[in-house]
């Protein structure tokens, strides 16, 4: 999936510089060059989004695309705010349906419901906290901890980690986090790398690592229309 | 209000009578903790690890559940408690309150409570930066316990 999204974008972007020539050139003026450029980045979007099971990202920059080219479509009277609605509602169903296979090795017996949330642990090196449509705090015990992964939609959460012990390999910490707001409680002694992917949202590392840093904890995974605060306990 | 002990011969069943001339909820609480007091109490034991650790009630803030194992929260520590949170809670003095499916709250350590607009309620603790939630069913329970507070601060 990573090559393909390392091909994705310079084929995007070469196909965008190719256009800006042929309209230097006065060639196919006709179709908009700006709106042919802004459709091809909203369809990068699209594409990135669905190979990550982000059916938000994936459906509203097709919605945009289709209305750029209302007129060419033959749909002149489009309601952009019914279709972003459609949009929204689609993507929800979508990913109460279609749920991201995880790669780890943890197993996952609990159902997902709309305000229920479990935290499983398997040998004490992995957790997995669900949230959805829900507000809650979890406390994570655990005393060789490799990974956590935190999905919420749609809720707020706040996970603490100061009764953990942190595996000596490391820990990531894996969010997938959608319209929601996560507050990660972390000790003092850890310092954050954020590697996570951000798409209009925000991660606010308001920790001050002292000196005694001891353990370096990496965030991954992807942040969309939401806010992601970590703080010391 | 007038205090008197008396006592008694042995053998003789020992009993306290509240003379009053209403039954108000002050009361009510007063009789209803006498009896928690007089009720035979098997203690709580907290474990980390193998070590067994010793802890007044009071100090705990919470006890929550991960739907495997329960732990008893203090302002930096917790502790596991190797019961069922039913069983936790058939344990507890009437300062602690159920306030959701997986957690138990010692009204005495509640700093504030926040309630959201989903009606479900943030509770901050007293010396700490350990938050939790409460369910919508349980805040009436949580509200009425946190009035009655005063009196068990007493005891």
């Amino acid at each position: 999936m990573k090559s393909f999204e390392k091909v994705l974008w310079p084929t995007l972007i070469l196909g965008s510089g190719i256009l800006l020539l042929l309209k230097a050139f006065g060639i196919g003026e006709e179709f908009g060059t700006f709106r042919v450029i802004g459709s091809l980045v909203l369809l990068g979007i699209s594409i990135a989004s669905l190979i990550r099971y982000q059916f938000f990202t994936f459906l509203v920059p097709l919605s945009l695309i289709a209305y750029l080219w209302r007129f060419q479509l033959g749909i002149a009277e489009m309601d952009v705010r019914l279709l972003l609605l459609a949009a929204l509602l689609l993507s929800i169903g979508l990913s109460l349906l279609f749920r991201k296979k995880s790669s780890v090795r943890w197993h996952s017996d609990h159902s997902d419901t709309w305000t229920k949330s479990e935290e499983i642990l398997n040998e004490n090196e992995t957790v997995t906290i669900d949230a959805s449509f829900s507000e809650q705090t979890k406390y994570i015990h655990a005393s060789n901890l490799k990974k956590v992964q935190i999905s919420s939609n749609f809720a707020s959460a706040k996970v603490y980690f100061d009764q953990c012990q942190v595996s000596p390999e490391g820990l990531e910490i894996n969010l997938n986090v959608h319209f929601a707001g996560v507050v990660l409680m972390v000790p003092a002694n850890w310092r954050i790398q954020s590697q996570a992917s951000v798409f209009a949202a925000e991660i606010n590392d308001e920790t001050r690592p002292g000196p005694d840093v001891v353990y370096l904890v990496r965030l991954t995974g992807n942040v969309n229309f939401a806010e992601v605060k970590i703080r010391t306990i | 209000m007038r205090v008197k002990i008396e006592t008694i011969a042995d053998g003789q069943p020992e009993e306290v009578v509240i003379y009053c001339r209403s039954i108000t909820p002050e009361i009510e609480t007063m009789a209803r903790q006498l009896q928690e007091l007089g009720r035979a109490k098997t203690s709580i034991a907290f474990f980390r690890g193998d070590e067994q650790h010793f802890l007044s009630l009071r100090e705990v803030l919470f006890f929550e559940t991960d739907s495997e194992r329960v732990f008893a929260h203090q302002a930096e520590d917790s502790f596991e408690v190797r019961l069922r949170l039913y069983e936790v809670a058939e344990k507890l003095p009437g300062y602690f309150v159920r306030i959701s499916r997986s957690t138990l709250v010692n009204t005495l350590q509640v700093q504030s409570i926040q309630k959201g607009l989903t009606g479900v309620s943030q509770i901050a603790f007293r010396n700490s930066r350990k938050e939790v939630y409460g369910s919508r069913m349980y805040y009436p329970i949580l509200t009425q316990k946190m009035e009655e507070r005063h009196l068990y601060e007493i005891i």
